[in-house]
């Protein structure tokens, strides 16, 4: 679950950037999202988490547009099911498009897990934890936050210990599934706009 | 004191607004709109490479050589000559900084309101120690926008006797896109209660003072009772501009007028229920559109 906030009057005023605009990002996890209940006082995880949705979404939008201003974003997982990073940027930049914020293009995310030889395109959580205990090298996860109409990679977050043709070989699948998750999220903000639009201005 | 409890089911949309003008221009960020470079952009687009992309989501309007996408729910992007409502956040050292569901907080200077003792007096320093007494964090105001600052924000002005703090009411917060452009936003309604429309989406139901009071440029509030009519007339039409706002339909007097008209029959807590809401609003578009044809 994903709210926009925004853009709205800097809170705290002496950090007020006079030519362009501030994002927030915050995300935290219920604690009734994982299998282990977790804590309502935010973990080292939720604060990485954070830090790297800000660092995916900020490419993407077009802060210049909104001088003095303050756009807050909070993703709140209610249900951690894998690859919860790569979710949480698309379900943000389908809260800011919905929001009407100025965007050059959707962030998606898309992320794999390796196994040793094998890799699985969007892990869930079993999937994710799961370490085989036989191979040493090649197990690890990776995420990516792609524009796809600008063809450019905004955040990358891998952990594990992978080599580089596999690393470069899972950023390339990880592309292609954020191209064929394109069309299905265009269709969804075209339904949404559909169904909210406002009445035509009688100018 | 009952209450009223509901499970709840999917409901299908009664679609009540004519869609026969289908938008088949609907954007999304990143689509590119086209690779003509003989258009000039407008809001809600940007150019890269040549080519023309959407920035916002939305429908594409075109006017002659001009492409912009009006996305679905902005701030409220004020003009010179808009009325607003707003809602004191700071005081400053010479002006009041007001919250107006705009992008960011207008600004209401202290000589842009009328002092009580005459409009021409020069502002002291006196003046300045003493604004919290006019106005203080919190209160609500109605206000026209003299002009737009560059960053985007509004410098509002309260220099006629209509437009001050506001007394005892209702405010109704809405999308600013509702609120149809007239030429005048106050209106007294025949059943008994006056309404401010403001155009940043802010509406304000007030009780009708039986004399409009000559005195005191907005500044002086009423704490006299309200009536129980004229407060069951105030809660009756903010629950139809909560019934026309969830349907979309444009808000002006008279549609608010035949909105309260049609919902005589229903009690005034019923007209919440989502199922009154669609039969008051079916009825109150046929209205509009036998006053039209």
């Amino acid at each position: 679950m994903c709210c926009v906030y925004g853009p709205r009057e800097t809170e705290r005023k002496d950090e007020t950037d006079m030519k362009c605009g501030r994002l927030t990002t915050d995300m935290r996890f219920a604690p009734f999202s994982c299998p282990e209940r977790g804590s309502w006082i935010q973990g080292s995880q939720d604060k990485d988490l954070s830090l790297m949705l800000h660092e995916s979404l900020q490419p993407a939008l077009c802060l210049h547009k909104y001088p003095r201003s303050q756009i807050e974003v909070n993703v709140m997982v209610l249900e951690n099911s894998g690859s919860v990073l790569a979710h949480a940027v698309t379900c943000a930049s389908l809260a800011l498009a919905d929001a009407g914020i100025e965007m050059y293009d959707l962030v998606l995310g898309c992320s794999i897990r390796q196994d040793g030889a094998s890799y699985v395109v969007d892990p869930s959580y079993e999937e994710e934890n799961s370490c085989s205990s036989a191979s040493g090298e090649n197990q690890g996860g990776l995420s990516v936050a792609f524009l796809p109409s600008l063809n450019q990679i905004s955040g990358l977050q891998s952990d594990g210990e992978m080599a580089e043709e596999t690393l470069t070989a899972g950023v390339r699948t990880c592309i292609e599934g954020c191209y064929k998750l394109y069309p299905v999220i265009q269709q969804a903000l075209a339904k949404a706009v559909r169904r909210a639009a406002p009445p035509p201005s009688e100018s | 004191m009952a209450a009223d409890m509901r499970l709840p089911t999917i409901r299908k949309p009664v679609s009540l607004t004519a869609s026969a003008f289908d938008r088949k221009d609907l954007v999304v960020p990143g689509d590119i709109i086209t690779s003509d470079t003989g258009f000039m952009r407008g809001h809600g687009t940007y150019v890269d490479e040549e080519k023309l992309t959407a920035s916002v989501a939305g429908e594409v309007q075109r006017v002659d050589k001009l492409i912009c996408v009006r996305p679905l729910k902005t701030r409220f992007n004020g003009e010179v000559g808009d009325v607003v409502v707003g809602r004191i956040t700071e005081v400053q050292q010479k002006r009041w900084k007001v919250e107006t569901n705009s992008r960011l907080d207008s600004v209401l200077l202290l000589s842009a309101v009328n002092l009580p003792g005459g409009e021409l007096r020069r502002r002291s320093a006196e003046d300045e120690l003493t604004m919290r007494e006019y106005l203080q964090e919190g209160d609500l105001i109605s206000a026209e926008v003299q002009s737009v600052f560059s960053d985007g924000a509004l410098s509002l002005h309260t220099r006629s006797l209509k437009y001050g703090k506001l007394g005892q009411g209702v405010l109704v917060q809405l999308s600013p896109s509702l609120i149809k452009r007239q030429k005048t936003h106050f209106h007294n309604l025949p059943c008994g209660a006056s309404i401010i429309l403001g155009n940043n989406g802010f509406v304000w139901l007030y009780p009708t003072p039986e004399q409009q009071e000559e005195e005191a440029g907005g500044f002086y509030t009423s704490l006299e009772p309200v009536s129980l009519s004229d407060r069951e007339v105030i809660s009756r039409l903010r629950n139809c501009l909560l019934a026309l706002a969830a349907h979309k339909v444009l808000l002006y007097d008279t549609s608010v007028l035949y909105c309260y008209e049609s919902s005589v029959h229903h009690q005034v807590k019923d007209i919440l229920k989502p199922e009154v809401m669609e039969e008051i609003v079916m009825l109150t578009q046929q209205k509009l559109l036998e006053q039209e044809g």
